[in-house]
């Protein structure tokens, strides 16, 4: 047996699923947990035995065997790599020269339909945890020479595999390197997802407003590479992200541009209303019901008038009371299993819904108010954007709570300046609005059809024309 | 930023929520009559009641509430020595003054509701004709679930629909009176029934109402003091004069029966020289209704009644110049467009009113029937 071998087993700790082999003067040691047993025995083991000149074994083996991926390695240290990835490692009698065999065990479920962001329209595949099958989805739709992907491993210990792909003459080579230099500082002990390596790479921590679009869609991320922009898989994650994002690429869907470009846009415009909605909803009724009421029609506000006479707290309360239960309902209802799904909307809808009422907790025209706010929310499939909502839906409630529609005004005030003070490598956050871009204002609120968007988003890439416009 | 949030919560607390009212704390007063009794003012508010909820639809039931005082803010806040909320005047929607008021002059009613911050002055003033005012607020209706809303929801629909009825607004009212050369004309209304049996709240679930409340002719008024009621005739003519005509029915005699005709798209324009106002009017117009043998088909039977119905529009017009000379209150608004065409000739004049009474007023009427609504001829005539 080679020594080193003895030595490997022991860094190893004597792991159960450590197992090494002799043929012929070469030894070579795996993990069972990580490697296939088919491929060692179908190509290792024959190549190995296969082998007549074993003199000369240092100089001819890497010829002989029956692997596309075979690497020579000195350093000592790099094996562990190798072995945890499911290579299988090789040593000779009397050599210090090691030869590592890729036989990696699948350990990926297939590619599924995305379940986080379904589509009518449109391809149905999804990333997977695979990192290879993940470049595969893009490079399938993208067979350009100038689509590049950058590697780097990033973690001491969970040694993950981070790619950075671009088209190299699409993106700007500043943020690519920006993005590269950013991530080969980050020291930490392990990444278990891409939503780890994101607080590394944006500016502004403190905003709640996600600075990084995640998908697991591969046409979305391929029409986002196609714009210029930079995409950063992780492996054993299947959201990929996007960078830089702004604004109003959370309310855009990779479905707009499958579709009649007239009737995206009128769902586009639907999406930034029911933004307003969402935010603004609960803030305006408490404004409406406890400052401003000479704003409520007449009829209304004696019907409104009725409707809270049951109900002894204050408006602001039942508000909050309402929305923190909502909350914490949806909260429920994603962490818990499915089969217990049934009973959580049994409880939701008629005890929350219609035994609050008659029991005079809240008055019905709030669950509407909460109704149409959180249906409103769902809109958004960015888990990190609806929860920046949710945030400032809260601030907008306490602060309204207080000062009525000036609160409105003014919270608004500070969320826009706040808004337009982000950017994430160099680009405004709300870009195209702030600052106006009548060049990408073609695909934002509105979407002008592919034959007249000819050109590329200027903030993004110098190299603006599209080819087949020129 | 530590002393940022600081700051934010001072100024939070600070405010200490200075407008906060919940609405279960709020009266809703939806109408307020004013009375003049023994030298005292008699302010009734129709106050919503939004905690006392009707079994079925939730609809909210209705108190009056009255008492009197020195001055309006007196009687108001009297009032509200016997109500548990706060009175929200906000969403007041009409205002009834007993006829005493409008002879005496209403400036002292209109001052407390320009002054009082939360009215927000656009309801409608209505004098109430042959009754105390608080009995208009009174009377249950089975339509409209409160009164208040009877009277605005009859203005509103008659106002478009009829030109007996003047768009008079509180805004309106207040600032044709603080316009030179300008008067205000306001809509009256008339308790009809037995108005004991009308408070009732039973009364909504009858199909045939003891007591109902009804739009009446128009009064005139000088400044701010009522000067006397035009007829249903003067009153149509008044509000051609003013432009506030929709849709206008006229009934032409023919033979032993009527015809009756509507006008429609209704413009109106004044030439204004120092001297002379010349109106014309233009409208066109669709027969309703034929009751006599007449033959349609003609275009002479057309044009006499063209001819009839310019008449009756003129007659009309003429009633109301009349009866406004009469009164010598200025109440189209003449001698304001008078000043702004000629403001130096206007200010030399001393009363614009005795001027008004010799002012040359010429009325041309063009009027065309372009429609005879979905029968071509009378019935006779097809039975021919």
């Amino acid at each position: 047996m080679h020594p080193m071998i003895k030595k490997i087993k022991e860094n190893l700790g004597n792991s159960s699923d450590i197992v090494e082999r002799n043929i012929n003067k070469i030894s070579y040691i795996y993990l069972e947990s990580v490697s296939s047993d088919d491929k060692i025995s179908d190509f290792l083991n024959k190549s190995i035995i296969n082998i007549t000149n074993i003199n000369q074994l240092s100089l001819h083996l890497k010829d002989n065997l029956y692997n596309s991926h075979v690497e020579i390695i000195k350093n000592i240290d790099e094996i562990y790599y190798y072995l945890t990835s499911g290579y299988t490692c090789l040593f000779i009698e009397n050599s210090n020269e090691y030869i590592v065999v890729e036989t990696k065990l699948k350990l990926d479920r297939g590619i599924t339909e995305s379940s986080s962001e379904p589509l009518i329209r449109g391809p149905k595949d999804s990333f997977t945890e695979n990192n290879a099958v993940n470049i595969g989805l893009i490079r399938k739709r993208i067979k350009d020479y100038n689509l590049w992907i950058d590697e780097v491993k990033i973690g001491r210990r969970t040694k993950t595999k981070v790619s950075i792909a671009y088209i190299n003459d699409i993106a700007e080579k500043k943020n690519v390197n920006a993005i590269k230099k950013k991530l080969k500082k980050i020291d930490i002990d392990g990444i278990i997802d891409s939503g780890c390596i994101r607080d590394f790479l944006e500016a502004n921590q403190r905003s709640s407003f996600p600075k990084t679009i995640s998908t697991e869609r591969p046409d979305l991320a391929c029409i986002n590479l196609l714009n210029g922009k930079i995409i950063i898989l992780v492996e054993n994650s299947p959201t990929v992200l996007i960078l830089p994002a702004c604004f109003d690429d959370f309310l855009k869907s990779s479905e707009d541009y499958y579709l009649k470009p007239i009737n995206s846009t009128f769902s586009r415009i639907l999406r930034y209303i029911a933004f307003f909605i969402t935010i603004l909803t609960p803030a305006l009724y408490i404004a409406l019901m406890t400052f401003n009421q000479e704003m409520i029609p007449d009829q209304l506000l004696i019907s409104l008038a009725s409707q809270r006479s049951q109900v002894p707290f204050p408006t602001f309360m039942e508000v909050l009371i309402f929305i923190v239960i909502f909350e914490i309902l949806r909260e429920a209802d994603i962490r818990s299993p499915s089969v217990s799904g049934a009973s959580m909307s049994i409880v939701g809808a008629l005890v929350l819904g219609d035994a609050a009422v008659t029991a005079g907790l809240v008055s019905p025209i709030v669950i509407i108010v909460v109704a149409i706010t959180s249906i409103c929310e769902l809109v958004f499939s960015d888990m990190d954007m609806s929860n920046a909502i949710r945030q400032w839906r809260m601030i907008f409630i306490f602060s309204t709570a207080f000062t009525g529609l000036i609160g409105i005004v003014s919270v608004s005030l500070i969320l826009i300046i706040k808004l337009a003070s982000l950017e994430t490598l160099d680009t405004p956050y709300l870009i195209p609005f702030s600052p106006l871009n009548k060049n990408i204002i073609k695909d934002s609120i509105i979407l002008v059809p592919a034959n007249k968007r000819n050109e590329r988003p200027n903030y993004l890439t110098h190299n603006k024309k599209k080819v087949g416009h020129q | 930023m530590k002393k940022i949030f600081f700051i934010l919560i001072f100024i939070l607390l600070t405010t200490g929520c200075w407008n906060y009212q919940e609405l279960n704390d709020y009266a809703i007063v939806t109408g307020m009559a004013v009375d003049y009794k023994d030298n005292k003012y008699e302010v009734s508010l129709l106050i919503a009641n939004g905690d006392k909820k009707d079994d079925e639809d939730g609809k909210a039931q209705v108190t009056v509430s009255s008492a009197s005082g020195k001055t309006i803010y007196e009687a108001i806040k009297n009032i509200s020595l016997a109500t548990p909320k706060e009175l929200y005047i906000s969403h007041l929607s009409v205002i009834v003054l007993s006829e005493e008021i409008a002879e005496a002059g209403v400036n002292p009613v209109l001052d407390f509701l320009l002054r009082e911050p939360q009215s927000h002055q656009n309801f409608y003033l209505v004098i109430a004709k042959n009754h105390e005012a608080k009995k208009s607020l009174s009377v249950l209706t089975p339509l409209a679930d409160y009164p208040s809303q009877n009277i605005t929801f009859n203005i509103k629909m008659t106002e478009k629909l009829q030109g007996r009825i003047t768009n008079a607004s509180f805004n309106n009212f207040v600032s044709k009176i603080l316009q030179k050369g300008n008067n205000p004309v306001s809509n009256s209304l008339v308790l009809v029934g037995d108005e004991e049996k009308g408070i009732s709240q039973e009364e909504q679930d009858k199909s045939i109402a003891s007591a109902y409340t009804k739009l009446d002719t128009l009064g005139l008024f000088k400044n701010d003091k009522l000067v006397g009621w035009a007829t249903m005739d003067e009153s149509i003519g008044i509000n051609m004069l003013l432009g506030d005509v929709e849709i206008l029915y006229l009934t032409l005699p023919c033979k032993n029966d009527y015809v009756v005709v509507t006008s429609s798209s209704y413009k109106i324009k004044n030439k204004v020289s120092k001297d002379k106002i010349t109106v014309n009017i233009k409208a066109d117009g669709m027969i309703n209704e034929v009751g006599c043998d007449i033959n349609l088909e003609d275009p002479k039977t057309i044009e006499i009644y063209q001819k009839k119905a310019e008449e009756k529009m003129k007659e009309y017009t003429n009633k109301a110049i009349v009866k406004a000379k009469k009164l010598k209150t200025d109440i189209f608004g003449y001698g304001n467009m008078i000043y702004q065409k000629f403001p130096t000739y206007f200010k030399n004049l001393n009363d614009w009113n005795e001027t008004f009474t010799k002012l040359k007023i010429n009325i041309n009427v063009d009027f065309k029937l372009k429609n005879k609504g979905t029968l071509e001829q009378t019935i006779g005539a097809q039975e021919k």
